[in-house]
């Protein structure tokens, strides 16, 4: 799997994301776009993760996911 | 709130499904849902078991379809009734018939006519959110105007998916759009093609499978994620929290649907009548004349009997049914197409009198309920054996007098086996196929795909097999849940359905990859629709006695097949010699041991052996003890004296299901139904609760009649012991006519039976060369193929078999058309005269001189080979009109092949050994070395421990009631075979040799084991020949 960025995220109680840390800044979450669950290379060992597009407080569209296994939230894209 | 899935596949989506139909239906039970809905890909092959399923697990089943139209889109069609199902068919069966095959399309007019059914506008290959993916919302909103007007806004549904994939969220809020502009309702789905989140894997797979690609492949017809399961209603209403109605209307549209084939029905042939005739009238009619012209004599035994069988007959509604088989057979006489009636219907009198099989029920004391009884719970069936050649002929005519609108060939579910699973999801998995190739070939052919597994550590020429590596874990794993699912349809043998309304309105029909058009069910789901089977099978055995009795009365017009002798003592001399290789049904190996031992005398122990040679009585260690008590060695007893007329002529053992009907009758006086029940329950391995309670339900009425309880339970115990392994004696009796009849033919008409036999191939259980060897052995000479004597099939030619020249490998009919015309016209005086006037490719003519099938006319195979470019070049020049045409050949010159490679050829082109045999060869240093020939062994004493050598022959591991691993094998050489025993110890040493690649003969240590007139090896050692390796080695050694 390719080095994605990891970030802290802050979930509501349905682990939904609300804010999004980032570069030492906190950007609240004005908007989902999208969500779904990607299982990728499962026949390869890689864990599912669930995607999120997001509209930040900052105006920008960013893609992050939470990695199942690892337990963790990671920069998936940033849309320019 | 509850919840619905109405979109859901099952494996019989082909590829696009993941879990069997009974474990969706279980799972929908389970979250407590009133119903489910099966929508397949264009098929409804799972209608009758998903409905089954959801009767036994307390659901209503829809019956859906998702159909493919003509520009790939799709749609989900639900029947709201019977009609509704009905017009499915018709849909589906247009989509398959109208296009080639496996390319199903509905063209968009097939859309108008479908009656009372729901309409979904699919998952996103649906036209209308393909086109909003696309961007194209207009598109969207004339497509789905369109199905408003077609289908009616009450019948047309606007289907919501959200399988958490991107665009998910959109794509329903512009179709929620949609819908409220168009006022048209929404539908939740979850696109269900597995029952769980954890067979994702499987159904990813399966896709990778379907589409030809791996794993590593990314293809936009892959599932993204695992969402595709069979959610519960609190996840779907999760889902679809901004949208209820969309959940609420699946449970709508659920009380729209009837629930699929809830209760039985029936649809029997009719029979076309004369105006004010009546099918059961006729039938009586019938049946009186046949019994008539049976038994010229009618007793008041025939009377009763009769009139009881036409009774039930009439009472079932099968009186049409046996109009349709009589016809059958009487148009096969008609046609001199020979056919024997098999099976349970043998029971039955009236079939007897009505021609239909040829076994006197009366006379034999044969149960007529174990055919037909009012209370049975599955259809009886009628089996009619034809001469292969003509069955088709058959078919066609069942075809032409019903319609084919009412007339359907069965399909049979091909299911993944091993080594089918093995290829296929390892090429998905992505392992390269030189590595999958060996893999599958080694594992053996009868194995289900969730053996694997076990048989790795069972079989030893496994134990070093690759797939014990970790790398393969996910491919078992997948072959492990896989088993069982179907792969495609194919073509029953001889399963036919005719039916008294339109076919189509009971099953799509499509295709098969033979060619016939047939049903999309198999035999067991068909008759769960209400029809009843005929099972029309074509038999090359009686193609063989045919073509043997027309050659036989060429020279002798005394025979007559129908009145040879059944106490033909020379005819049981041979079969208790175990001399039956070419007899139908008594060549086995196990049964020709059985013979030797067996000393059958009359006919009624070749009707024993029938029963005897089969997977229970073996597994049951029944034969050895059957057989003392025939021979008088073991004491014969029966446990009351009631039993006794019963069990008599099978000497105190229940060999036959009608026994079990018998006993029943006789000993807690059932009833004939309640008898009959027994019989299914005990041969048919039902749960042990049923047992129990039939075993109470046994003793209670034996007790009332004044049998002590005690001897009730023992009889009880002994019947549950022998049942289970239980065979139809009428069915035996059928077979074991044609069987002894085929005895008699080989004993005094060998070359004729085996010209025959070897003109129909392949057949039987042994290939041409053992058939040809056969001959040899009984002195009949095998003459090779000859381009001026041969026909194109084998012949025979002054008492010798003379081979055909379609044997020869390669040789296409326009070849041999060719050859056989310009022999007409003149015959050939040359190679060269041959090549020039015939039109065979020089393939195979290289085929042709390598054979010895010019040897006639040049003996020097090595020079006519070199020659043929000049032939040929002969041949062009005169298709030219130029060259000389009976220009001087040269004269042979040179060394010819030496006789070893022109029997390698021979045997390579043929498939029979026309000269000497290769283990002849190799015989003297054999022999030095102390090796025994299978007629050596014929002389050896039992116990004396030998080494012998010869060629495989049909190594097989049959199932053993220990479990242990038992062998059986034969050794072929010259003389003929040897059968040979390895148990599992030995098995375990040196089963590779016998199941691993082959690369000639065999060496084999054993013991000799003799019984009765047989003799036979106990295998205690096995190894490769190094001969085979190097035949000119004179170092071999059995040290």
């Amino acid at each position: 799997m390719k080095d994605y960025l990891p970030l802290q995220v802050q979930c509501d109680d349905n682990h939904l994301p609300l804010a999004v840390y980032y570069r030492e800044r906190s950007l609240q979450v004005v908007a989902r776009l999208e969500y779904w669950h990607d299982t990728g290379c499962w026949w390869a060992g890689e864990s599912e993760k669930y995607f999120h597009r997001l509209i930040l407080e900052d105006r920008s569209v960013r893609e992050i996911f939470y990695d199942l296994a690892q337990q963790e939230w990671f920069l998936y894209k940033t849309y320019d | 709130m509850k919840f619905v899935h109405l979109h859901c596949h099952t494996p019989f989506s082909f590829l696009d499904g993941a879990s069997p139909v009974e474990e969706l239906v279980q799972r929908a039970a389970e979250l407590d849902m009133p119903a489910l809905a099966v929508t397949d890909h264009n098929n409804l092959s799972a209608a009758v078991q998903f409905a089954q399923a959801a009767i036994k697990y307390g659901i209503k089943a829809i019956q859906g379809v998702e159909i493919k139209l003509a520009d790939n889109s799709h749609l989900t069609l639900l029947s709201e009734n019977n009609r509704g199902y009905a017009s499915l068919c018709q849909l589906v069966t247009r989509s398959h018939l109208n296009n080639p095959r496996g390319q199903a399309a509905v063209n968009g007019s097939d859309l108008e006519e479908l009656q009372e059914v729901i309409v979904l506008s699919g998952c996103r290959q649906g036209s209308i959110p393909c086109s909003i993916l696309r961007g194209d919302y207009q598109r969207a909103w004339q497509q789905a105007q369109y199905y408003k007007s077609l289908f009616g806004g009450k019948n047309f549904y606007i289907e919501l998916q959200n399988l958490l994939l991107p665009g998910d969220n959109y794509l329903n809020q512009r179709l929620l759009e949609l819908a409220r502009q168009l006022d048209l309702e929404v539908v939740a789905s979850n696109n269900v093609h597995y029952t769980g989140h954890e067979d994702f894997f499987l159904h990813d797979v399966l896709c990778c499978a379907r589409k030809l690609i791996t794993v590593s492949d990314i293809d936009p017809g892959r599932p993204l994620n695992g969402e595709n399961y069979l959610k519960s209603a609190a996840q779907m209403e999760e889902l679809f929290a901004g949208c209820p109605q969309a959940l609420t209307n699946t449970l709508r549209i659920t009380e729209r649907c009837q629930a699929f084939l809830h209760e039985p029905v029936f649809h029997f042939p009719r029979f076309p009548l004369l105006p004010g005739q009546e099918a059961a009238g006729v039938l009586r009619q019938l049946v009186w004349q046949g019994a008539q012209q049976r038994y010229k004599k009618i007793t008041p035994a025939i009377t009763a009997r009769l009139e009881y069988e036409l009774g039930i007959i009439e009472q079932m509604g099968f009186p049409d049914y046996f109009l349709v088989v009589w016809d059958l057979a009487r148009y096969s006489r008609q046609e001199g197409i020979r056919y024997a009636g098999r099976g349970s219907a043998a029971d039955s009198l009236a079939a007897y009198c009505l021609g239909i099989t040829a076994v006197d029920s009366l006379q034999r004391g044969l149960l007529f309920e174990r055919f037909m009884n009012p209370e049975r719970v599955g259809m009886p069936d009628i089996d009619i054996d034809f001469e292969s050649r003509y069955r088709d002929k058959v078919i066609d005519y069942v075809y032409k007098k019903y319609g084919s609108e009412y007339v359907a060939r069965v399909a049979t579910y091909n299911t993944f086996r091993a080594r089918s699973a093995l290829r296929e999801l390892g090429k998905a998995l992505a392992f390269p196929e030189p590595e999958l190739d060996p893999l599958c070939k080694r594992m053996p052919f009868y194995a289900r795909a969730d053996q694997i597994r076990s048989l790795l550590h069972k079989l030893p020429e496994l134990k070093d097999s690759p797939l014990h590596e970790p790398r393969f874990e996910l491919l078992l794993d997948c072959c492990d849940r896989l088993a069982g699912f179907p792969r495609f349809l194919g073509m029953h043998l001889g399963g036919l359905v005719i039916s008294d309304i339109p076919i189509t309105s009971l099953t799509p029909l499509q295709e098969s990859g033979l060619g016939p058009v047939i049903s999309q069910f198999d035999k067991d789901d068909i008759e769960g629709l209400g029809l009843v089977k005929l099972d029309l099978l074509s038999l090359r055995t009686l193609s063989v006695i045919q073509d043997a009795t027309a050659q036989i009365r060429q020279s002798d017009q005394d025979l007559d097949y129908e009145a040879i002798p059944l106490d033909d003592r020379e005819t049981f001399a041979m079969i208790n010699r175990g001399e039956t290789i070419g007899v139908f049904q008594l060549e086995s190996p196990a049964q020709r041991a059985l013979q030797t031992r067996f000393q059958a005398s009359e006919f009624e122990d070749v009707v024993a052996s029938m029963a005897l040679i089969r997977p229970g009585p073996i597994k049951g260690n029944m034969v050895d003890p059957y057989v003392d008590r025939r021979l008088g060695k073991e004491e014969v007893s029966y446990l009351h004296p009631w039993l006794e007329p019963i069990l008599k002529k099978t000497y105190g053992v229940v060999l036959f299901q009608e026994q079990v009907i018998e006993i029943g009758q006789a000993i807690a006086g059932f009833t004939p139904a309640e008898a009959d029940q027994l019989r299914r329950v005990m041969t048919h391995s039902r749960s042990h609760k049923m047992m129990e309670e039939l075993g109470h339900k046994f003793v209670e009425r034996s007790v009332n009649r004044g049998i002590e309880t005690s001897l009730a339970e023992e009889i009880f115990q002994c019947m549950l012991g022998y049942a289970s392994y239980g065979f139809c004696e009428a069915h035996a009796a059928a077979f074991a006519t044609t069987s002894y009849k085929s005895a008699y033919l080989i004993r005094h008409y060998p070359a004729e039976y085996y010209t025959a036999i070897l003109n129909h191939q392949p057949m039987g259980f042994y290939p041409p060369r053992i058939i040809g060897n056969e001959a040899r052995r009984r002195r009949i000479d095998i003459l090779p193929p000859d381009v001026t004597r041969s026909g194109i099939d084998f012949t025979v030619e002054m008492g010798a078999i003379r081979v055909g020249l379609k044997q020869i490998k390669g040789l296409s009919a326009a070849s041999l058309g060719s050859i056989i015309a310009a022999r007409e016209q003149a015959s050939y005086t040359s190679p060269l005269d041959f090549v020039v006037r015939t039109a065979v490719p020089q393939n195979s003519l290289e085929n042709l001189v390598r054979c010895g099938a010019l040897d006639s006319l040049c003996g020097h195979r090595r020079f006519v080979l070199s020659q043929l470019y000049y032939y040929l070049e002969k041949r062009q020049a005169r298709e030219n009109g130029s060259g000389l045409l009976f220009e001087e050949q040269g004269v042979p010159a040179g060394i010819d092949f030496s006789t070893a490679e022109k029997r390698s050829w021979e045997y390579s082109l043929l498939g029979l050994y026309v000269g000497e045999h290769p283990m002849a060869a190799w015989r003297p240093i054999l022999r030095q070395n102390g090796f025994k020939s299978s007629h050596d062994l014929q002389d050896s004493d039992s116990g004396r421990l030998v080494w012998a050598a010869g060629l495989l022959l049909h190594p097989h591991r049959p199932p053993t009631r220990s479990g242990r691993i038992t062998v059986f094998f034969s050794l072929e050489d010259e003389y003929g075979i040897i059968d040979a025993t390895m148990f599992e110890d030995v098995y375990m040493q040196c089963g590779s040799y016998i199941f691993g690649p082959q690369n000639g003969p065999l060496l084999a240590h054993g013991k000799i084991h003799r019984r009765g007139e047989g003799v036979s090896l106990i295998v205690q050692q096995v190894l490769p020949c190094p001969l085979a390796i190097n035949p000119e080695s004179a170092s071999l050694s059995n040290e």
